[in-house]
């Protein structure tokens, strides 16, 4: 067996990620322990994992004509195209705002974690191995990577009772769902022979498609779905995800919401675009796209439903971002169909998404102080009137997870139904989505109009980091940039290839 | 390709069979004389000190998860040492024999990993999570 180094060059931004989260590891570990007020926040190591991050997407970003044509490297195992690429940078973009908040939200709580950013830098070369799987065994093990770091950052705050709580929760449910993952890629193996998903996709199209029909195989991709379903959260696989959002310490909660369903969801497109194919899997009339049908109308109403009832800020926003997981959904059926075009629109909103509840998680970190984190939307009472950039940004944010022009979760929402309705018969999943938006609204504005409308009772103290109002406003103006100028991205994600069969 | 399965099948009734069979018999055939001595937790011959619900030291837990993964490590290196051969050459193998020469490949690849268990394992000398003080 030879070597070629070319590849390593094409899997530049997964070792960049690796590698600096390996070395954030031991400059964590040999930077001698940090003074008492320092405590977890210690920026030199924020400034690394960002240097990491501005690498790796410099990578990334510099593959993107080379991946026009797509390429299968390490044997298969790695697609580098320009859908992956995408959303390597949109992951690189949580984890960065990730980085940002992290450091005045430890400080403020005194929690001694600088092991934080390493395990950040993990858990998206994880995510980045995830998005790049073209194997099913690969998919699992970038799952697994992605899925550890992130149980123990959920669980790194060890004086939250909470936060102990919810890792223990996402540990045991995403334990079962890898299980169910891992048991639904043995079946698959083993009534096709093959792990590899082009593979898969050819055995679809020739005269191995009968294999498609074995009750094995449907079961085995049944589990596959199940288990990423439970990674993205998608109703019934969702009840994990209020608890282990709403403890984990509020930047990893971010991180959680943008960079893992991010990468959750681009595993569902490559593993239906490249191994099922359209729908050549046939789960009853409409293949998979069915089963998905299903899950979005799950994921939206209920989500938004959950989220109407919530007063507190933190769980009504872990509620939302099921409730997006289900617009995304809409978007996954309109693929079945669409094909092609319905990539651009999915990954525009997962850009959008990202940003904005990023950023929303980011503020409801902003506004806590030590032994309170003022989480309950009374506590937001008022907050126009001491902090109106803060407020400003908050509703900015809230509009576009709304929905609003001209914000980025408008067009997002746009592109996706868009997509949809030039599909036959996807008009009533369309129009369940904008009532779910709708309804959305309410929940949304809840907040605005306390932190506008009414008086604050008790002062505020919220945190004091440069590099937490960094990552607030660039998550701000980034959502009001998308939405103002949606044009050239849509382009560009339009323009994402995918390596096929 | 049922029928290849077959010989598990039979050893698989064997051995429920035959473990049924024994307990069967042990439980019927045998007298029951309890004795304070023969109810007792049996600890290996020991007389028994004390209750089992103690609380273990978390160190026990540092020692097992760094033994795990250095126990996984020296189980990768098995499969890796069988297939050497073939990764240091640079073309097919004949036999045993490598007519096209070899490259650092294989080796290399090792060394990547241990790399990273050997930062892991630096990680934790430095958070003394070795030895026992």
């Amino acid at each position: 067996m030879s070597f070629d180094s070319a590849q390593l060059a094409l899997s530049l931004p997964l070792l960049v990620v690796a590698a600096g989260g390996l070395l954030v590891l031991l400059l964590e570990a040999f930077s001698g322990t940090p003074a008492r007020d320092e405590h977890g926040g210690r920026s030199y190591l924020a400034v690394a994992a960002l240097i990491t991050l501005a690498i790796a997407t410099y990578a990334a970003v510099g593959q993107w004509a080379e991946a026009e044509t797509p390429k299968a490297i390490y044997g298969g195992m790695f697609a580098v195209d320009r859908f992956a690429l995408f959303v390597d940078v949109v992951l690189f973009a949580g984890a960065a705002l990730a980085v940002l908040l992290a450091g005045g939200f430890l400080r403020t709580h005194r929690f001694e974690f600088g092991e934080f950013y390493a395990l950040v830098l993990l858990g998206t070369a994880g995510a980045v191995m995830l998005v790049h799987a073209n194997d099913l065994v690969a998919l699992f093990i970038g799952l697994e990577t992605m899925s550890l770091a992130v149980y123990v950052l959920t669980g790194s705050w060890r004086r939250s009772a909470r936060s102990s709580e919810a890792a223990m929760k996402y540990f045991l449910v995403g334990a079962f769902a890898s299980a169910l993952l891992v048991y639904g890629i043995a079946l698959v193996y083993g009534t096709t022979g093959t792990t590899n998903l082009s593979s898969l996709g050819g055995l679809a199209k020739g005269t191995g498609g009968a294999v498609m029909q074995e009750p094995l195989f449907l079961i085995g991709s049944f589990l596959i779905i199940a288990g990423l379903a439970f990674k993205i959260a998608a109703v019934p696989f969702h009840m994990w995800a209020p608890d282990a959002y709403e403890g984990a310490p509020t930047p990893v909660t971010a991180f959680m919401a943008a960079a893992v369903k991010a990468a959750g969801f681009a595993t569902i497109v490559r593993l239906f675009t490249v191994a099922y194919g359209r729908p050549s899997l046939t789960f009853g009339a409409g293949g998979w796209a069915s089963i998905c049908a299903v899950l979005a109308i799950l994921t939206m109403s209920l989500g938004n439903l959950a989220a109407l009832r919530q007063d507190n800020v933190k769980r009504m926003l872990a509620w939302s971002s099921i409730a997006h997981a289900g617009y995304i959904l809409v978007g996954v059926v309109a693929m079945a169909r669409a094909g092609d075009d319905a990539r651009g629109p999915i990954l525009y909103y997962l850009l959008a998404y990202t940003l904005t509840t990023a950023g929303s998680f980011g503020v409801v970190a902003w506004i806590g102080s030590r032994g309170d984190e003022r989480q309950n939307v009374d506590d937001w009472a008022g907050l126009a009137a001491r902090h109106p950039a803060a407020a400003l940004a908050m509703t900015v944010l809230l509009l576009s997870l709304g929905g609003f022009p001209p914000t980025a979760g408008f067009f997002a929402k746009f592109y996706i139904f868009r997509v949809a309705l030039s599909q036959p018969g996807l008009i009533s999943l369309v129009l369940i989505a904008i009532a779910n938006s709708l309804v959305s609204v309410f929940y949304y504005l809840r907040v605005v109009t306390a932190m506008y409308f009414r008086e604050a009772h008790r002062p505020f103290a919220p945190v004091r980091a440069s590099g937490m109002t960094a990552g607030l406003i660039i998550a701000t103006v980034g959502t009001l940039a998308l939405g103002l100028a949606p044009g050239w991205v849509i382009e560009l994600a339009s323009k994402a290839t995918l390596l096929g069969k | 390709m049922a029928a290849d399965y077959t010989p598990v099948l039979v050893a698989l009734l064997f051995g429920v069979g035959f473990a049924s069979l024994f307990l069967l018999a042990a439980a019927t055939l045998g007298p029951r004389r309890d004795t304070a001595e023969k109810l007792a937790p049996f600890e290996c011959g020991s007389e028994p000190v004390g209750s089992p619900n103690v609380r273990f030291s978390v160190k026990f837990y540092q020692v097992a998860i760094l033994f795990l993964v250095f126990d996984i490590e020296a189980a990768f290196l098995y499969p890796w040492a069988v297939l050497f051969r073939k990764l240091s050459c640079t073309g097919e193998l004949v036999g045993a024999v490598c007519a096209s020469g070899v490259s650092f490949f294989g080796f290399a690849e090792m060394l990547v990993f241990l790399a990273v268990l050997i930062v892991a394992l630096a990680y934790a000398w430095r958070k003394k999570a070795i030895g026992w003080g």
